[in-house]
């Protein structure tokens, strides 16, 4: 009597356990079942929306590249309280530091995707990430390039050309006292520039150089008479001094073209191919669902 | 080693086990219901976050869409409202009475569009998440257009009243070259209404609209340039007085030593002192020049200067703001999307 119902309840908890064992199995096959190993047709999908929101991210940098441009030009000409410039600058270029680091992130998040370890189609995300990190990189140049010249040819260099009368009586020591601490701001401006905008401020350094040489001689002539000659030929040099710095001008704008151009199209290529591969590998798994009917 | 005794051993045996089963498919029953409880609050959790990212695309980006695209006309209603009862005539304080009502609009609308932004913010937390920092970007990219459009609401009176006659600033003071018999008194007049409107404008540079800023930092110098120039013209016109006196000093001087024959020397001594103040002269006119060519472009220069402020500049801030939020909206979307694909 005892002996048997002791057997009779343990094999009920066997029975339980069994059960419960059974049931703890099937969890483990539904789970197994809603995360499939392999390549699915969601994460292409995914990272062709993700490369969608790339590309198109990359149209906000010059909208933000020409506010930050207007905003520190217009407190350097204008502000002669270093914090405010120092604020300007900040915050501007901290907006486009973080838009940067957004756009970094996305492509991490789509080198994360197990799609790009796909051998037909790794290689091309190789280079799609190759190109927009380029950009990106760019446009952190851009906005060094920009900050430096601004600080320095739209700060001490600019009085060279607006503010100095030119038929005053002290014009040649009023040049060079203002050349100076515009040809140090230029070679201080160089730091961190890129090879475009170090040539650009290279450029305006020379035709700087020269008329300050210029001005020099006027204060260095010991006689009236060679005074007024040296002051004539420099006032006549200061008549080429604009279509000197239009041509340094012109160069840099021509190179920074040449060079966003060729980023731009190489970035577009990149693009187009990876959105043609990912676009076949979404026709695979059409094909295969057409096959499982 | 102890010998068992088989007939004893069973019973405590059995007893002993039993215990063990039991815990043994308690643990295991926990352990069910655990992972149960957790796959269905994961599924939950999925289910709402999905959920929760599709109203958020539906429907609170839709409705800060809307919400924002009445802040703009709300402001240019203020803007015409305060205006036009500026123009009545009304004084400022009259002027910021009857426009109050769309004031309170513009509020309104603004509110409406802050908090339709906050709701969208209370959607996703977590900065970390792509959805996250698409709304981080959108979100700021709001804030700024908000702060633009409140700052040019609020110091619109400000700005708009620095060249009004009844206005404290008082700035269309600083025209006073018909007003003015001498270069002097045109420099104390100038100096006088620079003041109060140099105030007016060091104010205007706190303003939470950028434009107005950048303008009130402009004029400011343009204004200090104009009090430089003027000062240097008032003096140059007082040295020429001066230059009038030593020269006909001079002329009396060479007179007086012609009369009496004077040695080479004196002679000499008179012409190079004629010398001297002859390039005084040239000095005084070059500077005298310079400066009067400076400031009437300075005053000519004035009213294109206050014209852009609405004509290019806050144009132009306003193109920038078209230009972004709808790409961050956008990208937002599109974020939304990555995350709701396979769901």
């Amino acid at each position: 009597m005892e002996s048997g119902r002791g057997s009779s309840r343990r094999t009920g908890i066997i029975v339980v356990a069994v059960v419960l064992a059974l049931v703890a199995g099937g969890f483990g096959a539904w789970f197994a079942f809603l995360r499939p190993t392999g390549v699915q047709r969601a994460d292409v999908e995914r990272l062709d929306k993700q490369r969608g929101i790339v590309d198109s991210s990359m149209n906000l940098y010059d909208p933000l590249l020409e506010e930050f441009t207007a905003r520190y030009t217009n407190v350097v000409a204008e502000e002669e309280d270093e914090q405010a410039k120092e604020q300007v600058l900040n915050r501007e270029s901290d907006l486009i530091k973080r838009e940067s680091a957004a756009n970094t992130g996305r492509l991490d998040a789509m080198a994360a995707s197990p799609v790009t370890q796909e051998a037909e189609i790794a290689e091309a995300f190789r280079r799609f990430k190759d190109q927009y990190g380029a950009v990106i990189a760019y446009n952190d140049q851009r906005l060094i390039n920009t900050a430096n010249i601004t600080r320095s040819v739209g700060g001490p260099c600019a009085p060279l050309h607006k503010d100095l009368n030119v038929s005053g009586g002290n014009y040649a020591q009023e040049y060079v006292t203002t050349a100076d601490s515009c040809l140090l701001a230029l070679a201080g401006a160089k730091d961190k520039a890129d090879a475009d905008a170090v040539q650009l401020l290279g450029g305006i350094e020379e035709v700087i150089k020269g008329q300050r040489a210029k001005q020099q001689e006027v204060l260095d002539a010991t006689d009236d008479l060679a005074r007024l000659a040296k002051r004539t030929t420099a006032g006549v040099a200061l008549l080429e001094i604009n279509e000197a710095l239009n041509k340094v001008r012109t160069t840099y704008e021509e190179a920074v073209k040449a060079s966003s151009t060729k980023l731009v199209d190489d970035a577009n290529a990149s693009n187009a191919e990876l959105e043609r591969l990912l676009k076949a590998r979404l026709a695979t798994f059409d094909a295969a669902g057409q096959e499982g009917k | 080693m102890t010998i068992e005794d088989p007939a004893s051993t069973t019973a405590p045996t059995r007893s002993r086990r039993r215990p063990v089963i039991l815990v043994t498919s308690i643990v295991l029953a926990v352990l069910v219901i655990a992972i149960g409880a957790l796959v269905a609050v994961n599924h939950i959790a999925g289910q709402q976050k999905t959920e929760s990212l599709a109203a958020l695309k539906e429907q609170r980006l839709n409705a800060l869409g809307d919400a924002r695209g009445k802040v703009q006309p709300a402001a240019n209603a203020y803007l015409a409202a305060y205006k036009k009862a500026r123009n009545a005539p009304a004084s400022r304080d009259q002027a910021v009475q009857d426009s109050q009502k769309e004031k309170d609009e513009f509020q309104q609308a603004t509110g409406n569009a802050r908090s339709a932004l906050q709701e969208l913010k209370s959607v996703n937390g977590s900065s970390e998440s792509a959805v996250g920092v698409a709304v981080q970007q959108l979100v700021e990219s709001h804030e700024d257009y908000f702060d633009y459009m409140e700052g040019l609401v609020e110091s619109y009176p400000q700005f708009e009243g620095l060249f009004r006659d009844d206005d404290a600033a008082g700035c269309n003071g600083l025209f006073v070259g018909s007003k003015a018999a001498t270069l002097r008194e045109r420099q104390t007049l100038l100096a006088q209404a620079a003041a109060p409107c140099r105030k007016a404008a060091a104010d205007l540079k706190d303003s939470k609209n950028n434009a107005y800023v950048e303008f009130a930092r402009t004029f400011d110098n343009n204004v200090a340039d104009l009090e430089e120039h003027a000062e240097v013209t008032a003096k140059g016109e007082e040295n020429y007085a001066g230059f009038v006196r030593l020269k006909d000093d001079l002329v009396k001087r060479a007179d007086e030593a012609e009369a009496r024959n004077a040695p080479e020397a004196e002679v000499q001594k008179i012409a190079d002192d004629a010398k001297a103040v002859n390039a005084q002269i040239r000095t005084n006119r070059s500077e005298f020049d310079f400066a009067a060519k400076r400031y009437l472009a300075g005053v000519k220069e004035m009213p294109s200067t206050v014209e852009n402020v609405f004509a290019t500049e806050i144009a132009a801030d306003i193109k920038h703001f078209d230009a972004v939020i709808p790409a961050r909206e956008q990208i937002l979307k599109d974020t939304i999307d990555v995350e709701l694909t396979n769901k």
